[in-house]
């Protein structure tokens, strides 16, 4: 809100440039043109480039390509086998930032390699040959820093008898030696080529029609 | 004074772009964003302040 504001602001002092262009040459005029005509428009590219950052965090950008609409269905999906359907239903992930909270890096500069990675794949988008959605892979193997980044502390991680099962292995685990996802034991993640029709999981409505 | 003019319309036109682009949620629009504004913006900017230096110091 504010951010339109303050472009509707900029604007306005554009469209007095436009209109009456000799105010910017005069002697208290330049001041006013160079406002108008440098400093507020960078303020506002800047100002806007970041929201679009922000923007780029929702789980309705990422699943907007075509190319992503069945990564979307798993989260969706009625069926908390799937890794990421039971972190998303379950309210384990902010839902609104779904794919960023799991694909970004945590890590320094985590966040930027992430965004470098999303110009990649709109490079790929628009200008390359898109694979085919169940051809999609990560770069490199999924890091269990990733994953302990929230699960770290937490009783079910800490105290869960499988991450327990032999002694050292739960020192595999945060050391990324024993993967969470590849080594067998949270391996269904998003399974894009056997969603099928699969139906969607809608949370139960009382009588009085809102969602228990 | 005509490119002041035309300085103020780049940079107004690249103002309404980014307002246009940021009530859309999509790769497209990013795009949009990044080629129309910046494009729009950096040509005003550049065109406003050679015009500055061309015109010279005023009393």
């Amino acid at each position: 809100m504010m951010l339109n504001v303050f472009l509707v602001i900029a604007a306005l002092g554009a469209l007095v440039l436009v209109v009456r262009p000799g105010r910017a040459l005069s002697t208290t005029g330049r001041a006013f043109g160079f406002l108008v005509l440098c400093l507020l428009p960078v303020t506002a590219g800047v100002i806007g480039l970041g929201a679009h950052v922000e923007h780029s965090k929702q789980t309705s950008f990422c699943v907007s390509c075509h190319v992503m609409e069945l990564h979307g269905r798993s989260l969706r999906i009625d069926d908390t086998s799937l890794l990421v359907a039971a972190h998303y239903q379950g309210g384990r992930i902010p839902r609104e930032t779904a794919c960023f909270s799991c694909h970004t890096t945590y890590a320094l500069f985590g966040d930027l390699r992430a965004k470098l990675g999303g110009l990649h794949h709109m490079y790929v988008n628009y200008l390359a040959k898109t694979p085919p959605e169940t051809a999609i892979r990560l770069y490199a193997p999924y890091n269990n820093r990733e994953c302990l980044h929230c699960h770290t502390g937490t009783r079910r991680f800490e105290e869960g008898k499988v991450h327990r099962l032999e002694p050292g292995r739960i020192e595999k685990i945060r050391s990324n030696e024993l993967s969470c996802l590849s080594s067998g034991c949270h391996s269904t993640v998003h399974e894009v080529g056997s969603l099928g029709d699969s139906p969607d999981w809608a949370p139960p409505r009382d009588a009085d029609g809102g969602a228990r | 004074m005509s490119r002041v003019r035309l300085a103020a319309a780049l940079v107004l036109l690249g103002l309404v772009i980014e307002l246009i682009s940021l009530r859309w949620t999509h790769p497209t629009a990013f795009i949009v964003f990044a080629l129309g504004t910046g494009a729009c913006i950096a040509a005003g900017v550049v065109l406003f302040l050679t015009t500055l230096f061309k015109t010279g110091p005023t009393r």
